[in-house]
């Protein structure tokens, strides 16, 4: 799945492919969440408050 | 750590010479090449043709990484990535008009292949002839470099992943089935391991986060894989 802009909403996409148990999820591009600093390790769930 | 490899379908400056014989793009039907921007410098890459030069070019390029790969103790997975057809028609129609496909339609048809304008053509014209020909050339392509890599590197695994957004079933009627051979649509026959689907369009200009869920969901939904071989 891919993940380029700050208004992307790739969390979110992130959350519901992890709910679908899929056995890998391959961010594209990897560089992306580095230069941008997103959250690691990434939340499964959003039975937590997270600003997205 | 799991590794995959994979090689970019568009060469930059690949030696296509058709009129000497060496097809290696895809072409338009006014001739134009299928060039994109690498965005490096003014560098411009080519989408390769399903052609004998590429193929081998290709061949030797998997095998070469799949030996690295078995040297460096790693499973030698290697990654198909978008390899299609190209999925945009300029003001000519679809780039399906390389050379060799010309020849071969020609060859197996008895005439030219079928002008195709749009990605949402109607598949079935000529009751189907057509579009199995572009079908069968992609799929003879990846099935031979397989091959090849494998009598190299007997362990080698393979990955295809296959760009949903354009070859959306509902809005590229005829990308989906000429990009999507029925060899592929099973893990079982299909020569990969697993099946990496994509869908940028959907969330990320469409904005459309159930167009998404059906992306992930489409290899073992709407397709025959099972779960445990999908990626998304």
């Amino acid at each position: 799945m891919g993940l380029y802009y700050g208004t992307w909403a790739w969390l979110r996409e992130f959350i519901n492919a992890s709910r679908l148990g899929l056995p890998a999820i391959k961010l594209w591009a990897y560089d992306h969440l580095c230069l941008f600093g997103w959250p690691f390790p990434l939340p499964t769930t959003d039975d937590r408050s997270f600003i997205y | 750590m799991n590794v995959v490899c994979s090689f970019s379908q568009e060469l930059v400056q690949p030696p296509d010479n058709p009129a000497g014989g060496a097809v290696w793009v895809q072409r338009f039907p006014d001739g134009t090449a299928v060039e994109t921007a690498t965005g490096f410098g003014t560098l411009n890459s080519l989408q390769v043709a399903f052609s004998s030069g590429p193929q081998t070019y290709m061949a030797q390029a998997f095998a070469a990484i799949a030996g690295l790969m078995l040297a460096a103790g790693l499973t030698p997975k290697l990654q198909f990535g978008e390899i299609l057809w190209w999925f945009q028609a300029n003001a000519s129609g679809m780039a399906f008009y390389d050379a060799d496909t010309q020849a071969a339609a020609q060859s197996a048809l008895g005439r030219a292949l079928a002008a195709f304008h749009t990605p949402n053509d109607d598949p079935s014209v000529n009751s189907y002839a057509d579009a199995n020909l572009l079908r069968t050339r992609l799929y003879n392509y990846v099935a031979a470099i397989q091959s090849y890599v494998l009598t190299q590197c007997a362990s080698a695994v393979f990955e295809l992943l296959w760009p949903m957004d354009v070859n959306d079933p509902d809005n590229c009627k005829l990308l989906r089935y000429i990009n999507l051979p029925s060899q592929w649509t099973a893990c079982s026959g299909s020569g990969f391991d697993t099946f990496l689907i994509e869908g940028y369009q959907y969330p990320g200009i469409n904005h459309n986060l159930d167009r998404a869920i059906r992306c992930a969901q489409y290899p073992w939904k709407e397709l025959a894989w099972d779960q445990v071989h999908c990626v998304i």
